[in-house]
């Protein structure tokens, strides 16, 4: 690949302009991207990180260098794996959210991303997703629909063949695509397992266009020449999960005040209510609390009845506590103040993904999932 | 296997908290009544005596306060006696917006234990005697808005996360914590992996009125989490933790899976030795 010096952000969107509708008119003319053609991936991530240090990517086959560029908070970072090298972009939004922009292969980025976001305490963390917030991005604008991905894996069945549906995997083009979303999601068989992947939509602007696929991790997918609408999508949906996230932490989470006559308790538990009765307990506790991802949860159990356990959890990505009792038909989350929230969306979504699409998150008593907009 | 079970008084404590907050899966009566938390652990001080109710639930709208004693045993008339000799004035730290004109009742809260020693008491007070799954209210409560609230809830799986544990419950409950805040404070210190774990310090942060617990609580606690330490070192986990000095507490932990398989065990045979004791 042509590398350009970039030396800030207007570089930075110069670049992407002309890859993005490069990349967009050859997959439109040609329906193939030329070699060394790529289409921008954004990362949105969460951290409670101050700063990216070199060490985050360091290792065997990694090694990063973190350069800074005329704007404060726009870093690129050099990467270097097997003697090849590779360019990304860090783009601070606010002290929450980074993006992480690469015009690199999808393969190489996913493996820069998952090597800087899964190992223990990096204070890095995808933004999870829930079904209610991928399709809150295409209902808010009906007429943007382009595609989606279902994706769904049974993780606590304990033999694969046990599993009612094991694996669920289906792509949608189309208008009437929704159409077959709201059917399979009817079926009594199918609909515990009709987890949004990606949900794609295309946004016109006079004679711009931007075509964006948009993860459950948090991962945009952008070409076409409407370069700042990819950003205003990220500004949008970011709002939009950080709000999520406010709530949680100042709503919920559990604090504690000393009081001149005794201590009060300000806050409430977070409940996941399951539609799918969890027949092997063991097997769901194994697969949530085994610290590997994508739970990333370390925990010892306790059970305190017949067939309601609590858990004493640790974040692995932050080191925070969480507290967490589970039944056959729910979770409740215990999210102390000050630990980062974020674990409880990381929970929920992948219990959406492993164990049941319609599972729902409560906060209060309102009866609307707390994910959605 | 049920492992260490949580103390009723613990249970009955974080069941009531749980009445006062909303939200999904455990019915908030308190809360629909008008009634906000105010304290857990409380003091009050009356003239000639002092009392630690376990919750004090206020309402700003109707100028009342709630003392809440839970009782994992009998009732017994000298209780109610002491609670009886305390004024609505001795209250005056109870948040509300004109604390001069707050009345107040003390309710009681209990199980089959307290339910038995009705006959032999004489009281007008409230009385909510838990079961499984059920809630009965033995004489109503003073505050008529409070009556009708109660009927027909569902008090199964009761929430746990307001007060972890109290002096009666057992040390592999306590135990519980302690390894979680171990394994929290290892992971968020990677570049110095030795601990100190003094006994306060480390009570202080796994519960979160420790500052309010009577003094006799404490010490109880400190014992058992004193045993939990030591029990931790007998084991000598040399791949999961260790003694880094001698003469104190300062530890090298693991965070390895192996370092949770043990903690996993300590639970379990420190609930073994409480549940041999109570077969005894």
């Amino acid at each position: 690949m042509v590398r350009v010096s970039i030396n800030s952000r207007s570089d930075f969107r110069d670049l992407l302009y002309s890859r993005m509708k490069d990349s967009y008119e050859s997959v439109r003319d040609e329906q193939k991207l030329d070699v060394d053609q790529n289409f921008l991936k954004s990362n949105l991530i969460e951290t409670n990180r101050e700063n990216l240090d070199e060490a985050v990517l360091a290792g065997e086959q990694f090694a990063m260098k973190v350069e800074d560029t005329e704007n404060q908070g726009f870093k690129i970072l050099k990467v270097k794996k097997d003697d090849k090298r590779y360019e990304f972009y860090l783009d601070k939004m606010d002290e929450r959210f980074w993006s992480i922009h690469s015009l690199e292969g999808s393969e190489i980025t996913k493996q820069v991303i998952n090597k800087m976001v899964f190992p223990r305490y990096t204070k890095l963390d995808f933004t999870w997703f829930s079904n209610r917030f991928m399709e809150d991005i295409w209902r808010e604008d009906s007429k943007s629909f382009r595609r989606f991905n279902l994706q769904f894996e049974d993780e606590v069945a304990e033999e694969e063949e046990d599993a009612d549906i094991g694996k669920l995997s289906m792509q949608l083009w189309g208008r009437k695509a929704n159409s077959v979303l709201e059917a399979l999601r009817k079926s009594e068989e199918v609909s515990g397992s009709t987890s949004l992947s990606v949900v794609g939509i295309k946004q016109k602007y006079e004679d711009e266009v931007l075509l964006e696929d948009i993860n459950y991790k948090g991962k945009f997918t952008a070409r076409g020449d409407a370069v700042e609408s990819h950003f205003r999508e990220m500004r949008t949906l970011r709002d939009n999960y950080k709000s999520t996230l406010d709530r949680l932490e100042q709503e919920n989470a559990i604090q504690y005040k000393s009081k001149s006559h005794g201590t009060t308790v300000k806050g409430r538990p977070l409940v996941i209510n399951f539609a799918r009765e969890i027949e092997d307990m063991e097997t769901f506790i194994k697969t949530i609390f085994s610290s590997s991802k994508p739970f990333r949860l370390w925990g010892v159990k306790n059970e305190i009845s017949d067939g309601y356990f609590r858990f004493s959890a640790v974040d692995m990505h932050t080191g925070d506590k969480l507290d967490i009792e589970v039944c056959e038909d729910f979770l409740r989350i215990y999210l102390p103040e000050g630990a980062c929230g974020n674990v409880v969306l990381r929970m929920y979504t992948n219990i959406q993904h492993y164990f049941d699409s319609r599972a729902n998150l409560r906060g209060d008593d309102s009866g609307e999932d707390i994910t959605a907009h | 296997m049920i492992l260490a079970k949580i103390s009723q008084h613990t249970k009955l404590t974080n069941a009531m908290v749980g009445f006062s907050k909303g939200g999904p899966k455990w019915p908030s009566p308190l809360k629909e009544a008008g009634y906000d938390l105010d304290t857990i652990e409380a003091r009050i001080a009356y003239q000639g005596g002092k009392i630690n109710p376990d919750v004090i639930f206020a309402s700003n709208s109707e100028l009342h306060a709630l003392i809440t004693e839970c009782k994992s045993g009998t009732l017994s008339q000298d209780t109610i006696d002491e609670y009886e000799k305390v004024k609505s004035e001795d209250i005056r730290d109870v948040d509300v917006y004109d604390v001069s004109k707050l009345s107040h009742e003390t309710i009681y809260v209990g199980n089959s234990n307290i339910e038995e020693s009705l006959p032999h008491i004489n009281t007008d007070s409230a009385v909510l005697v838990f079961d499984d799954k059920t809630l009965k209210i033995e004489n109503a409560f003073q505050e008529t808005n409070l009556n009708g609230e109660f009927d027909d809830l569902n008090v199964s799986k009761i929430p746990t996360g307001y007060v972890p544990f109290l002096g009666d419950d057992s040390e592999a409950l306590i135990a519980e914590k302690m390894v979680q805040e171990i394994m929290s404070q290892s992971i968020s210190n990677p570049e110095d992996a030795d601990l100190e774990l003094e006994i306060d310090d480390l009570l202080d942060d796994i519960h979160g009125a420790w500052g309010s617990l009577h003094p006799s609580e404490k010490k109880t606690l400190r014992n058992k989490a004193k045993n939990v330490l030591d029990m931790m070192e007998e084991r000598a986990f040399e791949d999961d933790i260790k003694k880094v000095a001698e003469a104190d507490r300062r530890y090298y932990v693991s965070t390895s899976n192996s370092f949770q398989k043990m903690c996993q065990s300590l639970i379990e045979d420190l609930s073994g030795s409480q549940q041999r004791l109570s077969d005894l």
